[in-house]
């Protein structure tokens, strides 16, 4: 025998003579091994042995410890392989369900470890939830040639100047509007989302004249440049500003720019605020409970992860 | 009664090392050994911002720096001002600044407040009339949508503790700048928080914060205060 193996026995029982239901658990656990050395990292050196003593299941070879090193991730429940956990949970399953007397254990440089208990005493194993990408995303402004309009998601694909063709994510509206300038010429924002290894566009909105275009880029450009509280203060005073002159469809079209999941809360705290008054005002009440959703769910998960702490 | 966070370690000098790096607190100035003015400390690590802001009594809105009044005492107020929040909230008291015109008083209308535009309002279109206690008040109230900071009724016109002579003074110099305020519901606006009891409510882990609270838990905090001001205290 090999020094490094891992095996799982079931005790009084002989491979000459099985009753039915131990042979369906024995090569039920001769199969998940199999599967497990066949997942294991570099597993060439890797086989398989099935002997008389009981009835003993068996891997063995130098690779072991990449093996028992990917059972005690999958045991932690740390690991995000589905198809390596998928066949310990066969096994852990096997262990737990029935009444046969089972050892189980893996030797690595002549010192023995149990997984019976280990296995026996874990909740059923999971696949370790991947950690989500991490995006930033800014908004920003583009112009380009629309090319192509609609897909299954609701999408517009836009030849922007200085950047190249990129995939302009959207609402069916948007999609549907945007027919009319196909192959012409557009100003839009967008937000953008950047993580290590993929950009996402997301369409904010977009602008019938340059003029109009330019007024919000350069607004979005200096907002952004100043200190928060400096910031806070101009957002406040805008809105108030369009809420005095009731020019509220305006309004509704500024609170766009800040209508993303990824704005700061304070900033939509400040438009909730500012807009507390005028929550049934017809042009105004879909975008305010669009960022009020916003709002919520940020500061619901914000005050989940404090509480985890 | 509400169940009370004060202790020792929970009240805070300001300034000290102790504040954490995003805080918002209700503050208390002690002089010679007396609780006599109530501010709010705001203490927000992104921003850089470290202040006190508050109403001298007189005619000033301000926001003065941490130690300028001292020894002061604080508390905190994060289960009213979320942390994420404080740059909204030092928005909203720079916008107060600019626009509060208080007078003094030991007034109190439920329901009044300093709103998203930094405007007095108080039902019934009461006066701008407050105690440096009822400044506070009437700056955190903004931030409670549903609840009150304090059970007001609690508090009447016998907490002023002044003679009926100052309190008809104050009515008769209150109406000749307000002509048409009514003067039944100015009276039932008289009342006084005093600075420790604000500072107290700190502690309660219950809105509104009733009188019961107050009474019980006000003389242990000025105990705890107290020993802090022991030269003996101060030794390293």
């Amino acid at each position: 025998m090999a020094e490094s193996f891992l095996e799982i026995k079931i005790s009084d029982v002989s491979l000459a003579s099985m009753p039915i239901d131990v042979a369906i658990s024995f090569t039920s656990l001769v199969e998940a091994l199999t599967k497990i050395a066949n997942l294991t990292l570099g597993n060439d050196n890797l086989k398989v042995q099935i002997r008389e003593g009981s009835a003993v299941a068996c891997i063995y070879g130098t690779s072991l410890e990449n093996t028992v090193a990917e059972y005690k991730e999958v045991v932690e429940n740390r690991s995000t392989n589905k198809d390596l956990v998928e066949e310990w949970r066969n096994i852990q399953e096997i262990f737990k369900a029935n009444g046969l007397a089972y050892e189980a254990y893996y030797n690595i440089g002549g010192v023995t470890t149990d997984i019976l208990q280990p296995l026996k005493a874990a909740k059923r194993l999971r696949v370790r939830a991947s950690e989500p990408k991490k995006y930033h995303t800014t908004l920003q402004f583009f112009s380009g040639e629309l090319i192509e309009n609609g897909g299954k998601r609701p999408n517009i694909h836009v030849d922007i100047e200085g950047v190249g063709e990129k995939t302009i994510a959207c609402t069916k509206l948007s999609a549907q509007k945007a027919n009319v300038y196909l192959y012409s010429k557009i100003h839009f924002s967008a937000w953008v989302s950047e993580s290590d290894d993929d950009v996402e566009y997301q369409l904010c909105d977009s602008y019938s004249t340059p003029e109009a275009f330019e007024n919000y880029r350069s607004f979005i450009n200096d907002f952004y440049s100043m200190p928060l509280l400096d910031a806070l203060k101009v957002l406040h005073y805008k809105c108030r500003d369009y809420l005095d002159a009731k020019e509220y469809k305006r309004l509704r079209r500024f609170l766009r720019l800040f209508d993303h999941q990824s704005v700061d809360v304070n900033f939509l705290k400040t438009i909730l605020i500012i807009t507390q008054g005028f929550k049934e005002q017809e042009d105004l009440s879909g975008i305010r409970n669009s960022i009020k959703e916003k709002f919520d769910n940020r500061m619901k998960a914000i005050r989940k992860t404090k509480s985890n702490v | 009664m509400a169940k009370s966070n004060l202790s020792s370690d929970n009240l805070i000098d300001c300034p000290s090392d102790q504040l954490p790096a995003n805080f918002v607190g209700a503050a208390l100035y002690v002089e010679g050994g007396n609780p006599i003015h109530a501010l709010i400390i705001i203490k927000h690590e992104a921003t850089g911002v470290f202040e006190m802001f508050h109403y001298d009594g007189g005619t000033t809105v301000e926001f003065i720096q941490p130690g300028v009044l001292a020894p002061s005492f604080c508390g905190s107020l994060l289960h009213i001002v979320d942390e994420e929040l404080i740059p909204t909230f030092i928005t909203h008291c720079r916008i107060i600044k600019d626009e509060a015109k208080p007078r003094y008083g030991y007034f109190y209308n439920q329901g009044s407040l300093y709103d998203a535009e930094g405007k007095f309002i108080s039902p019934n279109d009461m006066p701008e009339y407050m105690s440096c206690v009822g400044f506070c008040i009437n700056v955190i109230q903004q931030y409670l949508s549903d609840e009150s900071f304090f059970k007001y009724s609690d508090w009447d016109e016998t907490t002023i503790g002044k003679d009926e002579g100052y309190i008809e003074q104050w009515i008769a110099k209150v109406k000749k700048h307000n002509p048409t305020v009514d003067e039944k519901l100015l009276r039932e606006g008289l009342r006084r928080i005093f600075p420790l009891e604000y500072l107290t409510g700190a502690f309660s882990d219950e809105l509104p914060v009733t009188k019961v609270f107050t009474d019980e838990e006000s003389p242990k905090l000025k105990s705890i205060i107290e020993q802090r001001l022991k030269p003996a205290s101060k030794v390293a």
